[in-house]
């Protein structure tokens, strides 16, 4: 693996490496204490419990004084959203983490908190790969989609970023709720489903009486239940993710046009702002039902197997979502789904989901929050995709009532 | 050197102990190199000392104590402890790792250190460290590994199976019940899950090792279902070890086969190119200079993302990605210049076998264009690769 070396030779070498980053250090004391610029990383105490450093990847062009900060960490671990820096960087072999990005303002970071500065090229790439994740999201090849799935990388998001994120948050953006709502990816709470599962148990114990082969098939439903609730929690986190990352998209290039021509582009400008607006309105509902309550369960026949009939729901106070189990009759799964949910006459669907996939043989569960639904009838369109194009493959009715 | 702990009971008490055991002996070093401290000698060797222990106790709770120690690219040793050697693989495993982290990380851990105690930053890197290796020395175990980690939080996270024992986090110790009420100490004995475990391979293979994407999320899926159904097959307790291990053998076990057993060469019977083969080999052979490894992976990654945008007819793009995954995580194991045989690979990877002329024809041909892009990197993969090829020939 390695020549053996003596321990004195093992101390020299480690003692150059440790001088030369007292030399980088000595540098950086001798800019004194200039304010904050991008590629600038601090250590900060907020954040002491979890091994991260943070990088200053970009400005908001509408507020000069706050930054966007994005986490780096010593794991090699490299995702579809992180930027590996290069080999002999300042501050070590440290990957970003651009989904973990926090506005915040320049007055919380001190200079005795900073530690080294990045090349413009490094922090250049860092923010071309956060602002891609608010474009359409980011693909990554092929080795960097194998780390999203390992499961030790998984781990390490759970129990460092997320939380090293959210102390942030909490210890220096959460003192200006004005500076909160600038941040860069704010997401709802991960958590269990107590309530759903208890709901789901109760509903069906009740229906379902407790005998032999019906208590057999009534655990087989709560199972379902549960792994639906899980799907439909996730489903709800993605779609909070997306709605945030064109958010942000939107903001960047409303800054941009603001920025390249002014007035001139006013027009424009003032177009993307109410879409901005728009999305808005669409996060606060979605968002608003970030916690899986007391849902209303529906079940679908697959369409070849059932005259379509509608299947009818009645949306109970202080229901957060409305969990769909539609049946398929599909032998080869494609890789993706769609679900298209219109008020029946309408053109314009009041909620779209294009991530599906067959989560069971024979089933696909989704999650809809109740708070796009009002007492009406609906209609949904399942399409699969085939190629670039999604084809449809089933339509369901619904009549929602209170 | 003690023989460590061989048992599994033993990795829950190592868990605590990796953190809180470690009375600031790293905090310490890495402070006194910051300010050249005049103990720096005697702190050298108190890490050191630290750090074999915390090596060890890795190696033990991955299951690695009792395998080759080439899982973790180090070549030419038995086992860990090998008879009349004063320096075994230990102790060149220590070094790499305290260059890994204490030269490689001292930048972090030096800044780190300004607000918080590393110790625990350290364990963390001894970790990773292992992981790298595992995951460029023993794919095939690593990948397994995954699959299986992957499946079970998935099913702790819908509560089809409950943490009811060993680390919190999934490791060989952890006991998982269906119910949370179970009882630890009822753990099925390993003879009692390895016949159960090793009748859901057929079905796993070959996703389990070469799947990517919506096709992984699906045998992970299947491995889920697997474990949700031990209970009605008598399993109601059991430990993560218990499954990793035999699924982790068979699966080499397998592998292992694939090379034909009578010593037919496959380019012998013409039916792989053998100058082909003889690049597959050598880009694929272990190596372990970490400038090389990083090649190799870039070169993984150039002809992985080729394929995916390739615009081929029918099932080959499929079958190409099929055949590279597999490449890549079996050629590790290769220890002669030969592939399997068309026969045997079509029953492994479920690709008819008069697909592989051209696909291997094709791969050669995206291979070729990856170590055009790569340029320094890649060339010196290649010059290798001839400089071997040479010695061999002349």
């Amino acid at each position: 693996m390695a020549e053996s070396k003596a321990p004195s030779q093992l101390l020299a070498e480690t003692l150059e490496v440790a001088e030369r980053h007292a030399g980088r250090r000595r540098e950086l004391a001798a800019q004194g204490e200039r304010p904050p610029a991008l590629g600038d990383v601090y250590v900060l105490e907020a954040t002491r419990d979890y091994p991260v450093h943070w990088v200053l990847v970009a400005h908001d062009p509408a507020d000069p004084g706050l930054l966007l900060a994005v986490p780096a960490d010593g794991n090699f671990l490299v995702g579809s959203a992180d930027v590996a820096l290069p080999e002999g960087a300042a501050v070590g072999a440290l990957t970003i983490r651009c989904r973990f990005g926090v506005w915040i303002a320049d007055a919380h970071l001190h200079p005795r908190e900073r530690v080294g500065v990045l090349e413009d090229r490094v922090v250049s790439q860092a923010h071309q790969k956060w602002g891609d994740l608010g474009n359409r999201g980011v693909v990554g090849t092929v080795l960097e989609r194998e780390v999203d799935d390992d499961p030790e990388y998984q781990e390490w998001v759970d129990e460092v970023l997320r939380p090293a994120r959210e102390a942030l948050l909490e210890k220096k953006v959460g003192a200006s709720s004005g500076e909160k709502k600038k941040d860069a990816e704010t997401r709802p709470p991960v958590r269990p489903f107590p309530i759903f599962l208890m709901a789901a148990s109760i509903l069906l114990a009740v229906a379902g009486g407790f005998a032999g082969v019906q208590v057999w098939r009534q655990q087989q439903r709560i199972q379902a239940m549960q792994s639906a609730g899980e799907i439909a929690e996730r489903r709800h986190r993605q779609e909070v993710e997306r709605i945030e990352a064109e958010r942000s998209r939107l903001e960047t290039e409303y800054r941009r046009e603001l920025e390249r021509a002014g007035e001139a582009h006013a027009e424009t400008a003032r177009g993307l702002r109410e879409q901005i607006a728009e999305l808005d309105r669409r996060l606060e509902v979605v968002t608003q039902a970030s916690t899986v309550v007391n849902p209303v369960i529906a079940y679908f026949e697959p369409p070849r197997m059932a005259t379509r009939g509608k299947v009818k729901i009645a949306l109970r106070p202080g229901a957060s979502h409305v969990v769909l189990f539609l049946g398929l009759l599909e032998t080869s799964p494609a890789e993706r789904y769609r679900l298209e949910l219109r008020e029946r006459g309408r053109d314009v669907p009041v909620w779209t989901n294009d991530r599906l996939t067959l989560e069971e043989p024979g089933e696909i569960r989704v999650g809809v929050p109740a708070g796009i639904l009002t007492v009406g009838e609906y209609e949904l369109e399942l399409s699969r995709r085939e190629g670039r194009e999604f084809r449809l493959m089933a339509e369901y009715e619904m009549e929602v009532s209170e | 050197m003690t023989e460590p702990m061989e048992t599994a009971e033993m990795d829950a008490a190592t868990e605590a102990e990796a953190e809180e055991g470690l009375a600031g002996t790293f905090t310490r070093y890495v402070e006194a190199l910051a300010e050249r401290s005049d103990a720096l000698g005697a702190l050298l060797e108190a890490t050191r000392q630290e750090l074999r222990k915390v090596l060890a106790r890795e190696l033990r709770r991955r299951s690695l104590w009792s395998g080759p120690p080439a899982y973790v690219g180090l070549y030419g040793w038995q086992s860990w402890s090998p008879r009349g050697e004063a320096a075994g693989p230990l102790e060149e495993l220590l070094q790499a790792c305290y260059e890994w982290i204490f030269q490689g990380k001292l930048a972090e851990l030096i800044e780190q250190r300004r607000v918080r105690s590393i110790d625990g930053l350290v364990v963390f890197h001894v970790r990773n460290f292992l992981t790298r290796l595992q995951r460029d020395h023993d794919p095939l175990g690593y990948r397994v590994f995954e699959m299986l980690k992957s499946a079970v939080r998935a099913a702790v996270a819908a509560r089809e199976l409950h943490v009811i024992g060993g680390p919190k986090k999934i490791r060989n110790a952890t006991v998982l019940a269906a119910s949370p009420d179970a009882d630890p100490a009822r753990a099925a004995a390993a003879e009692t899950l390895a016949p159960i475990v090793l009748r859901w391979v057929d079905g796993l293979l070959p996703g389990l090792v070469t799947a990517g994407g919506e096709e992984r999320r699906q045998v992970v899926d299947r491995l889920r279902r697997h474990l949700f159904d031990l209970e009605s097959e008598g399993v109601a307790v059991f430990r993560f070890k218990d499954v990793i291990d035999p699924l982790k053998h068979d699966v080499r076990a397998r592998w292992a086969a694939l090379r034909d057993a009578d010593g037919e060469v496959a380019e012998e019977r013409g039916e792989v190119d053998g100058e082909l083969t003889r690049t597959l080999i050598y880009v694929f052979r272990p190596e372990d200079r970490l400038e090389r490894r990083d090649a190799f992976w870039k070169l993984v990654g150039c002809v992985a993302d080729l394929i995916e945008r390739l615009d081929e007819p029918g099932r080959t793009r499929p079958y190409l990605e099929t055949l590279w995954s597999f490449l890549r995580r079996f050629a590790v194991d290769v220890d002669q210049d030969r592939l399997p045989s068309h026969r045997n690979l079509e029953r492994e990877l479920r690709i008819p076998r008069e697909r592989f002329p051209p696909l291997y024809e094709k791969l050669g041909e995206l291979i070729r264009r990856c170590q055009a892009t790569l340029s320094g990197a890649v060339v010196e993969l290649d010059r290798n690769r001839r400089r071997a090829s040479g010695a061999r020939h002349g």
